[in-house]
């Protein structure tokens, strides 16, 4: 071939080659098109079929809604929606894994959404796994939350962080997210309750106390917080506090044994310190004589039931000191500072010793035991 | 040659291969947007027969009477769209120098489209490939190009297309190196690595960015957890070789069946698969879906066992019933629910800390892909690809070892050829593939030779025999040949007194041959096994002779060449 001939061949070929290139240009066209067409009919038979799962997960038909959420994430690929509600039905249904994977794939292409942080919170406290469960609860916290309500949703699921932490024994934990529920609390008695319960149950009777009274102050007559403020002050040894407490619940609730009993012993905690302050010498004397009275009592009662038991040694040790201090408690002369104190002290350890041998002391000695632990404290 | 001319030549190569490179490009396109469409069409077909919802009866009909449709279409218009369209297509670049009729590239998308939209358990990337090398190669003829361009097209063009259905362009890429081409160091790299990422691109500008798996995060948790991946690699390898004898031996059936069965038997196929459906409508199509539940821990140990065998069954049926799809999805079917159920056992039994059963559905994948398909590069590529995670290779390899020599030590020949082989193609073996510039069996053969009729009698059989210095002659007609004798064989025949008995009787149809490519060494220890006469047949139809080498064709042909080796183009 010569070289015209050549690049008659070569020019043919461009030629050949623009033209390819406008049919592959035209077909795109075409593909897209019939693509986009198809991707709409998927779109509605998956709505077809996230509608049908909404209306199975409704009738309690996990399985089934599972199925249909399925469908509607195959034909529409990567709707967050469908596949949420996937995730949701198979964590419903115990599908655990599937739920974990859906999940994650999701939060693969958001990190943020606190929605799915929660779901997989949820399922790895389902698991057990504090670590992972505390970690999703956390990024769900403070991830990114769409919807109304977004203050109340976030201070419902730091609660469920905390009933979570402290049904695992992680109380520093839940402290610490106590702390900050505290100051997220909305002005409402309720609120307060609940998060005095949950500081009760970190072991931080103070807080509790402080919700409670801030309760109260909230809803004068909410039974509830009443009640628990006194509890919560009776424990703390505030038994003034306590006093008004428990006064102010049974006005409202005159039936309830419980608070009945407690300010019984409140009252006497109240009323028997010897120690207590503005007494005559006369008055104080006849509250330490009242409560060794009931002491000897008690250790005689315990000490027949223990004739042979456990800690009788150290019962008997404790009666021959009564024993000996008893004359000087019942001379005419006013006590002296000293005898009130050892008076006071023999006192607690008596009711300390029945206590472990004999079991809870009731009534009085309930509230000897109290004062005796209340200056104990103080001393130390 | 004077300045002018060199320079001349110089531009003319420099810009052949521009347009060369152009080409590529645009046959990748074309041949992603092909594969592209061919999912489109799929999906459409499926919608269109079976609806949301599909009831029992609908089940039964639609594969049964589509497949009378496809039946009748495959019979009497595109016998070639049969099957997967990978060893088509390998046959085509090796055996017919890359060229594959457009009409066929057209009769796979239809056939194709409608049998697995019909509910075939088939598979969509093998067709793909069929269809964009059939793109390729029509390109490739319009364009008037050499036939080693012709050629060497094929495998462009089937990489563009499988990076487009599968998603995975490197995994693509080396799947053409690997299986098209037979050789990783091939030096079309360049021009599959271009044309797969053109297809990727379009794939991607019309489907989007969604994997077709969503692929869990891959952990192993204890080193002696490779030894569970021991386990999987021997089930996998058990699982491949049960699929691969069961597909041959139910093709052998199929084909063994009166002629005219032959345009319902798709029909045959598609009743059965409409019985599985109705059980396990998860084995419908591709079902990708389903491995993707099998790989995010969705289905339980019971489902995943059940399915493995059903889909097993539905995909034997659909192949070897004549039906128009491939093994590539189902072999990845096959091993997610393989591999998801060892991986729940070894979870529930191991003595050992084992990781997600999902990691061993995703690593059963390539197990039986590695077993089935014998592609283990491809197979590690493919699932790196997927997971885009170093920590699966080791497993991943372990595992895939293990099923490709099982599958290798029962089912020497790998399916695809084994395919071809019942079709009578005869595909090169790498170990007996012709060397560039050795002596083959194509130079040295002679094409002066003759065929005894096989209506002849032992009697006209010596005549002929006479004629020849060859110590056998081959018994056939119309250069199709039927079978051997000895020249030992019809003297004693003679002598015993069957001169009159027809030659078949004493013909032995059981004789070794050569293929034109094969080289001189494999040349040699043939004819030690045949009596004195070798049969040079076609490989794209193996009793078609196109020559014979005798010792004395040999000792002719290397007193010719005293000189010295052949050199290259002569």
């Amino acid at each position: 071939m010569d070289e015209g001939g050549t690049y008659r061949v070569l020019n043919r070929q461009i030629f050949l080659l623009i033209a390819l290139a406008v049919i592959a240009i035209g077909v795109f066209a075409f593909t897209r098109r019939v693509a986009a067409e198809e991707q709409q009919l998927d779109a509605r038979i998956a709505a077809i079929w996230y509608k049908e799962g909404e209306r199975q997960l409704g009738s309690g038909q996990i399985e089934k809604a599972i199925e249909c959420f399925r469908k509607a994430t195959t034909d529409a690929l990567g709707d967050r929606t469908y596949t949420l509600a996937l995730a949701n039905a198979l964590a419903a249904g115990d599908h655990d894994a599937e739920a974990e994977q859906t999940l994650l794939r999701l939060r693969e292409s958001d990190p943020e959404d606190a929605g799915i942080n929660l779901q997989l919170a949820r399922l790895a406290a389902k698991r057990g796994d504090v670590p992972d469960a505390v970690r999703y609860y956390q990024n769900a916290l403070y991830g990114r939350w769409t919807g109304s309500q977004v203050d109340e949703r976030e201070r419902q699921l730091r609660i469920e962080l905390i009933r979570f932490l402290l049904g695992h024994q992680q109380r520093t934990m839940a402290l610490s997210e106590l702390l900050i529920l505290e100051t997220e609390l909305p002005p409402s008695a309720a609120a307060h309750v609940e998060a005095a319960r949950f500081f009760l149950e970190a072991g931080d009777t103070q807080h509790a106390l402080k919700n409670y009274a801030e309760a109260v102050e909230l809803d004068k007559n909410n039974v509830d917080a009443l009640t628990e403020a006194g509890e919560a002050a009776f424990r703390l040894g505030d038994y003034q506090k306590a006093d008004q407490y428990l006064k102010a619940a049974l006005e409202l609730n005159p039936a309830a044994q419980k608070t009945h009993q407690l300010l019984s012993v409140t009252e006497m905690v109240l009323s028997d310190d010897p120690l207590d302050q503005h007494l005559t010498d006369r008055e104080r004397q006849e509250r330490l004589l009242r409560g060794f009275e009931q002491a000897r009592q008690r250790l005689e009662s315990c000490l027949s039931q223990t004739s042979d038991g456990h800690g009788t040694a150290e019962l008997v040790g404790l009666e021959d000191q009564a024993l000996g201090l008893e004359p000087e408690l019942h001379s005419k002369r006013p006590p002296d500072s000293e005898l009130i104190r050892s008076g006071t002290e023999l006192i607690y350890a008596i009711e300390k010793a029945t206590s472990a041998a004999c079991g809870e002391p009731q009534g009085l000695d309930q509230a000897l035991l109290l004062i005796g632990q209340k200056h104990s404290g103080a001393q130390q | 040659m004077s300045t002018s001319n060199l320079l001349f030549i110089k531009r003319l190569r420099l810009r052949e291969n521009h347009i060369f490179l152009a080409l590529t490009i645009i046959i990748g396109v074309l041949a992603g947007l092909a594969a592209v469409l061919f999912t489109l069409a799929i999906k459409g077909t499926t919608y269109l027969l079976f609806g949301i919802a599909p009831s029992y009866l609908r089940y039964i009909l639609v594969p049964t009477l589509m497949s009378l449709v496809t039946g009748f279409l495959l019979a009497k218009f595109f016998p070639d769209a049969r099957g997967s369209g990978v060893p088509q297509t390998e046959a085509a670049y090796h055996l017919n120098q890359g060229n594959i009729p457009a009409r066929v590239a057209f009769g796979k998308f239809l056939t194709g489209a409608l049998c697995i939209g019909s509910g075939h358990s088939m598979g969509r990337e093998g067709p793909s490939v069929q269809i964009g090398a059939g793109i390729g190669s029509s390109i490739g003829k319009l364009f008037h190009l050499s036939p080693a361009r012709l050629q060497s097209l094929v495998p462009v063009a089937a990489a563009a297309a499988l990076s487009a259905a599968f998603n995975t362009p490197v995994a693509a890429v080396i799947f053409a190196l690997e299986e098209i081409i037979g050789d990783m160091n091939a030096a079309l790299l360049g021009s599959t690595v271009v044309a797969s990422v053109a297809a990727v691109m379009v794939e991607r500008s019309i489907l989007g960015n969604s994997p077709i798996f969503h692929v869990p995060a891959y952990h192993l948790v204890n080193p002696a957890e490779l030894l569970a991946y021991v386990v999987l690699g021997i089930a996998g390898g058990i699982v491949s070789l049960a699929f691969c004898k069961g597909l041959l031996r139910a093709r052998k059936f199929f084909r063994g069946m009166p002629k005219w069965t032959k345009i319902l038997q798709p029909a045959m196929g598609g009743l059965i698969i409409g019985v599985i459906l109705i059980f396990f409508p998860q084995v419908m199509g591709v079902g990708y879906q389903y491995v993707d539940q099998a790989m995010n821990g969705g289905l339980l140990l019971k489902t995943m066992l059940l399915l493995c065998l059903a889909k097993l069954v539905a995909t034997i049926v659909s192949y070897s019933s004549g039906n128009a799809g491939g093994i590539f999805a189902p072999s990845l079917y096959l091993g997610a629910m393989a591999g998801g159920t060892v991986g729940v056992l070894m979870h529930r039994f191991a003595p050992f800390p084992t990781g997600d059963p999902g990691g061993y559905a995703l690593v059963g994948m390539g197990t039986l892909f590695a077993g089935i398909i014998r592609a283990p590069m491809t197979s590690v590529f493919m699932i790196f690809e997927l997971t885009q995670d170093y920590q699966v290779l080791v497993p991943l390899m372990i595992a895939n070892m293990i099923s490709f020599l099982i599958s290798k030590r029962y089912q020497p020949v790998p399916l695809y050829h084994a395919l071809l082989e019942q079709d009578d193609v005869h595909m090169p073996q790498a170990g007996t593939r012709q060397v560039s510039g050795a002596w083959s069996a194509r130079d040295i053969m002679t094409r002066d030779f003759s065929l005894v009729p096989p209506h002849s009698s032992i009697q006209q059989a010596s005549v002929i025999a006479a004629q020849t210095d060859a110590q056998s002659v081959l018994v056939g007609s119309n250069g199709l040949y039927s079978g051997l004798v000895t020249r030992d064989r019809i003297e004693r025949a003679l002598h015993s007194g069957a001169a009159e008995a027809p030659i078949t009787t004493i013909a032995t149809d059981n004789c070794a041959h050569a293929h034109p490519d094969q080289p001189l060494e494999l040349l040699l220890d043939r004819l030690a096994k045949n009596p004195g006469l070798l049969p040079v047949v076609s490989r794209s139809q193996v009793d078609r002779v196109e020559g014979v080498i005798t010792p004395q064709t040999l000792v002719q042909f290397v007193q010719e060449k005293m000189g010295g080796p052949k050199e290259s183009g002569e």
